[in-house]
């Protein structure tokens, strides 16, 4: 919160700043970290089943606000990935990995809440076995490769 | 005007409190507090945070399979006000929560009270360990003594007799696991004459 300018002593050379205007702390950053992942749990299991995944991996559309124009996209963690060498090295990756093991645990839903409420019998879904993989359905990176768009 | 359920903790949201989150896909989430909202926005899993009511039946902390638990539910379809009607739910209402309470104690404290014979247990020990730190020897009564002896005993067959139960359970048609009952029973049988020969 800025301070008014008559408690600045003014707005030109007078004005003095709190020593910690305009630094951010590392609350801040952690906040942003994880709230600029847009997709909760849920939304991803939703991306699983296979109209989803037909349209975010098996075929998607070419999209050039996109990086790589959405066609290297990791479903787990809903990212984009600039082409498809950083696509297979993300899978490989430890964050990428964790991703999968949060994963597996079954979604959690209003329903699950009201139950443990006490409306109803609380059952407590089943984890799943195997978090599914999507690179064998994966379409081909459909951008024109750039030998051909110099021709 | 209804009372909600917080998506996070399940703790009833009355009218004029908490929040409502509604994502893209037009789902509704309610939280009762800023807590509750920021573990969602950490996209934290409420089955493992331990204060929720999600964890609590999750692990069997509480009741969850009960006749008692049916009555209430979500209604989504408006009842024409009825005097009599109105009169007996709030009838039933008072029963079945009271039924409800003492089912939900009676859970918990079943659960409670194993510790409760391991407490127990405890105590016989230490009374018939550490009582010469207190009474003399001379002073001490024998009575007492062998009362205690004997309850501890008793805590140490039935442990034994636990134990048995178990091996069955697993080495039923294995041959192998038998053979080691026999040998732990020789074990047991050896530590007891040594007790004895101490005791004497």
């Amino acid at each position: 919160m800025a301070k008014r300018k008559g408690h600045r002593g003014g707005k030109g050379k007078g004005a003095k700043k709190k020593n910690s205007c305009g630094v951010k702390t590392p609350a801040h950053y952690l906040k942003t970290k994880f709230e600029t992942k847009v997709l909760h749990m849920d939304q991803i299991h939703e991306n699983f089943k296979p109209e989803n995944v037909a349209a975010l991996v098996a075929d998607p559309s070419l999209d050039d606000n996109l990086p790589g124009a959405g066609q290297n996209y990791c479903l787990h963690c809903d990212r984009h990935m600039i082409n498809r060498e950083a696509l297979t090295s993300h899978l490989k990756s430890k964050k990428h990995k964790q991703q999968v093991k949060k994963l597996k645990d079954a979604p959690f839903t209003q329903k699950e809440a009201e139950a443990a409420a006490g409306l109803g019998t609380y059952v407590r879904p089943k984890d799943l076995d195997k978090v599914p993989e999507f690179e064998s359905v994966r379409g081909a990176d459909k951008r024109i490769p750039v030998e051909q768009a110099m021709e | 005007m209804r009372v909600e359920k917080c998506y996070f903790c399940s703790a009833p949201v009355y009218p004029g409190h908490g929040t409502v989150f509604v994502r893209n896909d037009s789902k509704q989430f309610r939280f009762c507090t800023a807590k509750c909202n920021k573990m969602f926005k950490k996209k934290k899993n409420p089955r493992k945070i331990k204060w929720t009511k999600a964890y609590r039946k999750a692990h069997g902390k509480e009741l969850t399979c009960d006749a008692s638990l049916e009555f209430e539910k979500r209604r989504n379809e408006p009842v024409k006000y009825d005097r009599k009607l109105m009169q007996d739910t709030v009838k039933a209402v008072k029963k079945i929560s009271a039924i409800r309470q003492k089912r939900e104690a009676h859970h918990i404290l079943s659960r409670l009270a194993v510790s409760k014979e391991v407490q127990k247990r405890a105590d016989l020990w230490e009374v018939d360990t550490n009582l010469k730190i207190v009474q003399a020897p001379a002073v001490q009564d024998e009575r007492l003594k062998a009362v205690v002896k004997q309850k501890l005993n008793e805590f140490k067959e039935k442990k034994k007799l636990d134990q048995q139960q178990k091996r069955i359970k697993v080495g039923r048609g294995k041959v192998e696991i038998q053979q080691s009952e026999d040998e732990l029973s020789e074990d047991e049988q050896m530590v007891t004459a040594s007790e004895e020969m101490v005791v004497n």
